[in-house]
This record gives C-alpha cells, structure tokens and sequence, in this order.
C-alpha cells in the first residue's frame, strides 16, 4: 500500500461533447510528501475553488474549512487562476500557509499546515461524477488519450464506442472479441490489461466514449457517492455482510451484482445496475402484486426490433428495504421488457454504494440519517434523541438548572 | 469531534454539579461524518449529566444560526457552545444563551475555547434563581 497526499479533484464542467484534453486532465492529482485532506472543485464557481470534501482528523478540517467553502487565495496566489501543479506544490510542502476563503458571503482567514503523508494513509482516488447525467459518468485516460467512461455496474465487459476506436487509432473489433487498449488511468491509479470490446449500449440523451465494468476496477473498492456525485476508488475490503448495511451479493451470467430486497413485503433479486436510470424497475407481472398509489400509467415506451414495450409507472404504496434502509412510497416501474428487476441510480440518490468485487459485498449508507439508525440500534449507547421537539422538552424539564448545549459535527 | 474532547477536558472533568445539564447535538456537517466517527465522538462525553441529540438535517443548527445572528452571513450553528441560566425557558421562541462561543473563524467577539465555556457556566453560580441571560 502506498502512503497519499492530499486531493484536489477537477470537476468536469464541460459538455460532454466538448471534452478536452482540458476538462478531463487530472481529474485528481496526489502528492505523496505532505497533505491536507481536502478536495476541491474546479470551475464550480468563478472565484476559486469549492470544497468539496474535507476528511477528518486532516490539516483542512483543522483549519476550519467546511464543504462549500470557496478557497480564494493560497499565500497570496488568487485561487480562481491557480494551476493545478502551483497548487499541489503549495499543498503538498510543509510549513504554514496562509489561506483565504469565502463561506457564503463572508471571506475567512485560516492557516493550513500540511501533515506528512504516513504509510497508514490508504491509496485512494476520488474524481467528480458528471451530475447532469443521473449515471455515473467520470473522466479518465485511456492509453493517453481523455475520455468520459460510465461506470457500468450491470455488466462484467468494458466497452469503447466506435469514434472512441478511432480516436486510439484502432479497428473496432469484432463482436464478442475484447482488446487491450493499453493502460486505463483514473486520478494516478492506472489499471492494466483491461480489455475492450466494441459498441456499449447507448443510453438515450447520455454520450460517452466508453463504459467500465466493476471487475475492471478491482481490486479496490469502487464507492458511488449518488448524493455528493462523487466516485472514490480505495484500497481495502468491506466487512462481512450482517444484513444491515453491507449484503452480500451475487451475479447473474454475463451482468453484474444482484442483491436481495424486500419491495412491500415481498422478496425481489434486483440488479444493481447503474445504467438503468429508473430507480426501481420490475416486470409487468408484479403489476397485480405490489401496491400502488393509482393506477400505473404509461411513463415511455422501449422499442425492440420485433415490439414496443410499454413502461408503466406508479408511486409504490409501501416501503421498499433494503439491509437497514427503508425507502418509504419510491416511484416503481413496470413493463415487459426488463429482462430482470434492477434498482437503479434513481432510487439510490441519497445513498453512498460502496461495492468489494473481490468478496462480493456491497455496502449502503444513507447520506443524512444512517447516523441516527445506526445509534438507535445500539441499545449499549447512551440515548439519541431526534430532533428539536426532544432537545425543546430536556430544556424545559431542566429548568432551574444551568444548561449547556453543544452543537456539533463528529468528526 | 475536536469540541467534544475540549468540554470533556474543561467542563465535564471541572464542573462536578450533578445538576449542570449538557445537550450535545450532533449533526452532519464535514464529508466524513460517518457512523463510525460519532460512535467514537459520543464515547468522548461519557457523563451521566450529557443526553445526546440527533440533528439529521441541520435544522437546529440553523435555527440557532439564525437566532443568534451569526456574522457575515453564517447560518449554521456548529461547533459552536451555548450556556443558558437557570431561569432561560424555550417557549415559541429559542431561548437566548447568556453565553455562546464558536472555535470557527466567525469573529473575534465570540471565538472561545473550553476554558471559556467553563468561566460562563461557573458565573452563573449554582443558585437556581441564579442570573437570567434574557
């Protein structure tokens, strides 16, 4: 395992048409000397660069700096116009730095001190996800050359698109045969000997020049942060399945993981495919088993070259589960043309999925209140009380007595 | 988790009133705001005096954000400590702490630390009726 530096991650702003050299390069840069544990957005704002994650226990959460934050001078250096290697030299140097930023409409001053990077650190790469598509769309390189894959979690083959093959300079190759296009990179972890093969299945309204298969990315955990869109790629495995919020998965002939839910009561096997934007999609046949609010009416229709297959939706009138999670009145989808259940990015967007192809665990944490399942679980921990109205009546039972109250982040 | 560790040294280890009471609420704010960390963080105020709170979306961060008029924009509360007299009630409106301090880079006026925090619950004594911060 190699020790890391800090990150600073490049949002990709531009169109996908557009795609540069520009908008994918680096999407993260690592510096092994010194780090600060803080990520940072470029482009999202015009006057410097928003933070974008802040990891605990790091120089930039020392400093105050929060998520949001917009960081507008680095020792005097005007933030918006930094390059990228200024600011890696900046960060990754020890000592103090003075550093400007902006939280809402206040400019703050702090003093970053950069940590030595320690073995103990973990290999780690963490990129944007492109949030106008609803898939996970990253930029990376592909023998040198920069291009917008999907992170395609419901097959096990990496494809390109035929212009992808050209711009390497390569014949597409024949159906059913996969090449090695040369190395893969992803921030500064590059994969060998991943094989392509032609022509991925396109996504109405999504471009891309490639789709990447989970397996393609092991051995590292592949964690898709829907809520933050964010991909991070780690070193490291999940801990065994307890049901709750690590499963076990398995996979079905040539897709990916599939794991089992209970959708109003009743067990499905869903696909865990994130090209499939709708959330949650079954077959029209569940139509007479699970509850809906309504009727389903038509939502689309999906075209093959012998039928048209209607898509048939409705707001499912119960809770779908899975592990811990409760995911109450979700929009469900029907039609005879999904060849199996999937749940996709749709009904994920509040969720971090974290998947380990090597053990075939898949994890789920809710963005904003699994902290507060976990800890009402725990029958050992002292008490948590949600919310205002408990905090309001502690107040006042307590009066007569001195109170101090403390608002606080964990970390 | 930085705030918890400071009460824990300042207030709950120098203050011995059974009667002093503590709300500690949590809430996420940075990235990494995981179950592991507040697990560790809540471990940190092991006092029978501390009853623990979760904020799940920052509601009442904002609230006291707004109430106390954070400067330059600010309306989140956090990392921030709050001290309320005896006689304080929270009736429709929040109540109004005697004292607050923040170890943000708000201002100067009420950046504080736990020793801080400490001096303003002992100024209130351990009189019931003891000094109104409203």
């Amino acid at each position: 395992m190699t020790d890391i530096a800090f990150l600073v991650a490049a949002v990709l702003t531009l169109g996908l048409q557009e795609a540069s050299q520009d908008s994918v390069d680096q999407p993260i840069r690592e510096v092994r000397r010194h780090r600060v544990g803080v990520a940072f957005e470029i482009g999202a704002v015009a006057d410097g660069l928003r933070v974008a994650r802040v990891e605990s226990g790091e120089p930039g959460e020392q400093a105050g700096l929060q998520v949001g934050d917009v960081l507008l001078e680095v020792e005097g250096v005007d933030a918006a116009t930094i390059t990228q290697e200024t600011l890696v030299d900046q960060f990754s140097r020890s000592g103090s730095l003075s550093v400007r930023y902006r939280r809402g409409s206040e400019v703050l001053v702090t003093t970053l001190e950069p940590r030595r990077a320690s073995l103990a650190d973990r290999e780690v790469v963490g990129t944007p996800l492109e949030p106008a598509h609803q898939v996970p769309v990253f930029g990376a390189y592909l023998d040198g050359q920069p291009m917008h894959f999907l992170l395609h979690t419901g097959t096990l083959q990496s494809s390109l698109t035929p212009s992808a093959f050209e711009r390497l300079g390569r014949p597409v190759p024949p159906e059913g045969v996969a090449v090695d296009l040369g190395p893969l990179r992803i921030g500064h972890l590059e994969f060998t000997g991943r094989r392509f093969a032609g022509g991925p299945p396109a996504i109405p309204g999504i471009e891309y020049d490639g789709v990447v298969a989970l397996p393609d990315l092991a051995p590292f955990l592949v964690q898709i942060e829907y809520a933050d869109d964010y991909l991070l790629l780690e070193s490291g495995a999940l801990p065994p399945a307890d049901g709750s919020g690590v499963l076990d998965y398995f996979v079905c002939e040539d897709t990916g993981p599939a794991v089992t839910i209970d959708i109003a009561g009743h067990d499905f096997d869903v696909h865990l495919d994130s090209s499939y934007r709708t959330g949650i999609a079954v077959g029209e046949e569940y139509i007479s088993v699970l509850p809906t609010k309504g009727e389903p009416a038509v939502m689309g229709e999906v075209r093959t070259p012998d039928e048209t297959h209607a898509i048939l939706g409705a707001e499912l009138d119960g809770y779908v589960r899975i592990g811990r999670h409760q995911i109450e009145r979700p929009g469900i989808r029907f039609s005879s043309a999904f060849e199996h259940s999937n749940l996709g990015p749709d009904a994920l967007e509040e969720f971090t999925v974290t998947f380990d192809t090597a053990n075939r665990r898949v994890r789920f944490q809710r963005r904003t209140t699994f902290l507060a399942t976990l800890l009402q679980e725990a029958a050992a921990t002292p008490s948590l009380d949600e919310g205002r109205d408990a905090l309001r009546a502690a107040f006042q039972a307590d009066r007569g007595k001195r109170r101090l109250l403390m608002l606080l982040s964990p970390t | 988790m930085r705030g918890a560790r400071v009460v824990a040294k300042n207030v709950l280890s120098a203050i011995d009133d059974p009667e002093l009471k503590i709300y500690a609420v949590w809430m996420p704010v940075l990235a990494a705001d995981d179950r592991e960390s507040t697990v560790e963080a809540r471990s940190t105020l092991e006092d029978s005096r501390v009853t623990h709170f979760w904020d799940s979306d920052q509601s009442l961060g904002r609230a006291f954000g707004r109430s106390l008029e954070l400067p330059r924009g600010g309306d989140l509360a956090w990392d921030m400590y709050l001290v309320f007299p005896q006689d304080s009630e929270w009736g429709e409106e929040l109540p109004i702490p005697s004292h607050w301090s923040h170890q943000l880079g708000l201002d100067e006026r009420h950046l504080g630390d736990g020793s801080s925090v400490r001096r303003a619950i002992e100024a209130l004594g351990t009189d019931p009726g003891g000094a109104s911060g409203r």
